[in-house]
Order: C-alpha cells, then sequence, then structure tokens
C-alpha cells in the first residue's frame, strides 16, 4: 500500500511526466481556453491514460514479450491507445484540440513498460502522471492567461515563451529531485 | 504550426550534444520521407474510417526498422537514445500528417512538405544540441530537464528576431514554418 501511495505522489512531484521527462507538451490546446476547459481536457487524458496503460501492460506481458515482438510496440501501443478514445469519446463529448497522436500517452506506456511494473502498480502510475499532467497544464494555462497582458519582446511571443515558462516550472519543481526513488 | 513545434518537445531530451542530436533528427527525417512516401502511394485505396489507423502502422513499421538498423549497427548509440527513439513515432506522424494536408494530394509536393519538416527538426535538434553540449561544459543546468526547455525557447525566440530582421515579415510568412505565433 505504501508502496503505491509512493509512486503516486513520485509520479506527481518527482518525476512530472511534462517537466522532467518532456512528455505531454502536446497536449496543450492551441488557442487560449479557460481554465475549466484546461482541466477538463487534463482529466480526459488522465481518464485514457488510466485506461489505456493497464490494457498496453496485458498486450505486453501476454503477447509482445514472450514472442520478443519489441519493435513492434510503438504500433500496438498507439492502436490501443486510439481504440480506447474512440471508446471513451462515445461516453464523453471528445475535444476539438485532443490528438490520438499524443506523446504523453505514448511515452507514459513505454515508460511503464521500461520500468517492468505489475498492473496495479501502472495503473496507480498511470493515475498520478495523469494528475501531475493535468497540474502543470493548468498553472501554464493559466500563466499565459497573464502573460497576453504583459510586455514580450515581439520575436517571443507565443511558442518561445511557453518553453521558458515550462523550463522555469521544471526549476521550480527540481527541488522534489531525489526525494522519493522511483 | 504550434503543434508541430511542440510535437517536437519530447526529442528534446535526448539532444544534449550535437551528434545525437543530429542523429535524432535525420532518423525523424528519413522516417517521414519513408512513410510520406508510402501512405500517399497506397491513401486512396484505404477506407476513410481505417486511414489513421494504417498511418500509425506505416510510420510505426518504418521506426521499427530504423530501431532494428541502429541496434545492430550503432548499438551504443542506440542506447543513449532509449525510449526517444520509439517516441520519434509520434513526431513522425505529425509531420507526415501535416505534410500530406500540405500536399494538397499530389505526391511531390507532400514529400517536398515532409522533406522541409524533417529538415526543420533536423536542424533544431542539431542546434539545440550544440548549444546544449557548449554551456553544459558551463553549467551543469544546461545539460539538465530545465536546462533543455529553457535553451530551447530562447533557441526559438532568437531564431524568430533573427529571421524576422533578415528576411522580414513576408518570407516568414511565406515560409510559414517560421511563424510560431499561429
Amino acid at each position: 500500500m505504501k508502496e503505491l501511495l509512493l509512486i503516486c505522489l513520485g509520479s506527481i512531484f518527482v518525476d512530472n511526466l511534462l517537466l522532467s521527462r518532456y512528455l505531454g507538451l502536446d497536449t496543450l490546446p492551441d488557442e487560449a481556453v479557460n481554465l475549466r476547459e484546461v482541466a477538463r481536457l487534463g482529466l480526459f487524458t488522465t481518464l485514457i491514460m488510466v485506461i489505456a496503460t493497464p490494457i498496453v501492460y496485458l498486450v505486453e506481458s501476454l503477447v509482445l514479450a514472450p514472442f520478443e515482438i519489441w519493435f513492434g510496440r510503438p504500433i500496438v501501443i498507439l492502436l490501443v491507445i486510439a481504440a480506447t478514445v474512440r471508446l471513451a469519446s462515445s461516453w464523453i463529448r471528445p475535444f476539438g484540440s485532443f490528438s490520438v497522436i499524443n506523446s504523453g500517452l505514448l511515452g507514459l506506456a513505454l515508460l511503464t513498460i521500461g520500468r517492468g511494473y505489475g498492473l496495479f502498480e501502472s495503473l496507480v502510475y498511470a493515475l498520478g502522471s495523469g494528475l501531475g499532467l493535468t497540474a502543470v497544464l493548468l498553472v501554464l494555462a493559466g500563466i499565459s492567461d497573464e502573460l497576453r497582458f504583459s510586455n514580450i519582446p515581439e520575436s517571443f511571443r507565443g511558442v518561445p515563451m511557453i518553453f521558458i515558462v515550462v523550463g522555469i516550472l521544471a526549476l521550480c519543481l527540481g527541488g522534489f529531485c531525489g526525494m522519493i526513488k522511483l | 504550426m504550434k503543434k508541430l513545434i511542440l510535437g517536437l518537445c519530447p526529442l528534446l531530451v535526448v539532444a544534449t550534444t550535437w551528434k545525437i542530436g543530429l542523429l535524432m533528427g535525420l532518423i525523424v527525417l528519413v522516417t517521414t520521407l519513408i512513410a510520406t512516401l508510402i501512405f500517399g502511394l497506397i491513401q486512396r485505396y484505404l477506407p476513410p474510417d481505417s486511414r489513421r489507423a494504417c498511418h500509425i502502422i506505416i510510420v510505426g513499421t518504418v521506426i521499427g526498422l530504423a530501431d532494428l538498423y541502429l541496434t545492430m549497427l550503432f548499438a551504443e548509440q542506440r542506447q543513449q537514445l532509449g525510449i526517444y527513439l520509439p517516441l520519434a513515432t509520434v513526431s513522425c506522424l505529425l509531420l507526415s500528417v501535416d505534410a500530406l494536408e500540405k500536399g494538397l494530394g499530389k505526391h511531390w509536393s507532400s514529400l517536398i512538405w515532409a522533406f522541409i519538416g524533417g529538415g526543420y527538426y533536423l536542424g533544431l535538434l542539431g542546434v539545440v544540441g550544440g548549444v546544449r553540449e557548449i554551456f553544459g561544459r558551463q553549467t551543469p543546468l544546461a545539460s539538465s530537464a530545465p536546462g533543455g526547455f529553457l535553451s530551447f525557447g530562447l533557441l526559438l525566440g532568437v531564431i524568430a528576431a533573427v529571421s524576422r530582421r533578415v528576411c522580414g515579415e513576408r518570407t516568414i510568412a511565406y515560409l510559414s514554418r517560421l511563424d510560431l505565433r499561429r
């Protein structure tokens, strides 16, 4: 139980998907939307992660690992994710800016496989990573909302500013580095 | 446009020296070209519903082949790339979809767009790798996770400033690859 809690907390604060692994920045919506929409987008991504990662674990341990098809992993993972998104979109209204081609979802599944987690561990890890990603996206959306009124040099507006803000956020979270060994 | 730059993000992790950055960029360029060529040729024979899935399978297969070749020929560099080589699938898919959209159904046109996109990634990854290598000798920050974001953001800003000064607004709009605000 304690291990699961540590994995969850560690994946939110210490080994954040976006800030220390560079994954999932393309979940960020294209145009400025309000915070509620960003939170819904993040939670939708979390839901997809929580459903897809255990399925990927099962496929990996039952099919891919016994037959040593390691080079086919990205295809299988992407297809599982695409199927999950299609399934989830039938219950929940899909988002305009949500794309199946998302580095966060694929990267999380690959990381889970690489760490050799079990079924419950991968579920908890997916939940923690999704919540961490949602939190960072919310902070990022809030900051870029404020940045619209500040005087940024013309060339740095838009994407360069996003990267600089994310870099500073990553520096802030660097304080947690090494607190929990994952 | 913004999506394309954000899709480059996961590849930044490995770009800590110019050699690895160029290698990663080269893989993306070649993979995108091959995948766009194959998918462009068979696209019209596929039913519209399964096009995206076929695209994923083709790009994933080409990346898997690249993985096999790298493991065979450059095992040491393959170790350094880690899980980020399978993650290049996402970037290649983004570039390939974008190239096919921009090519408007003409083979040569979409191939040229794929070349432009892949070359853009190649150049950016190489330069970011070089910058992080040079500054990483002075301070460990540049080669860590926050440093990657910061140096990439600053680099994009500088590139936008220089190109605005040298080429003027019209050229940037024509290239449309350098207009980061959209």
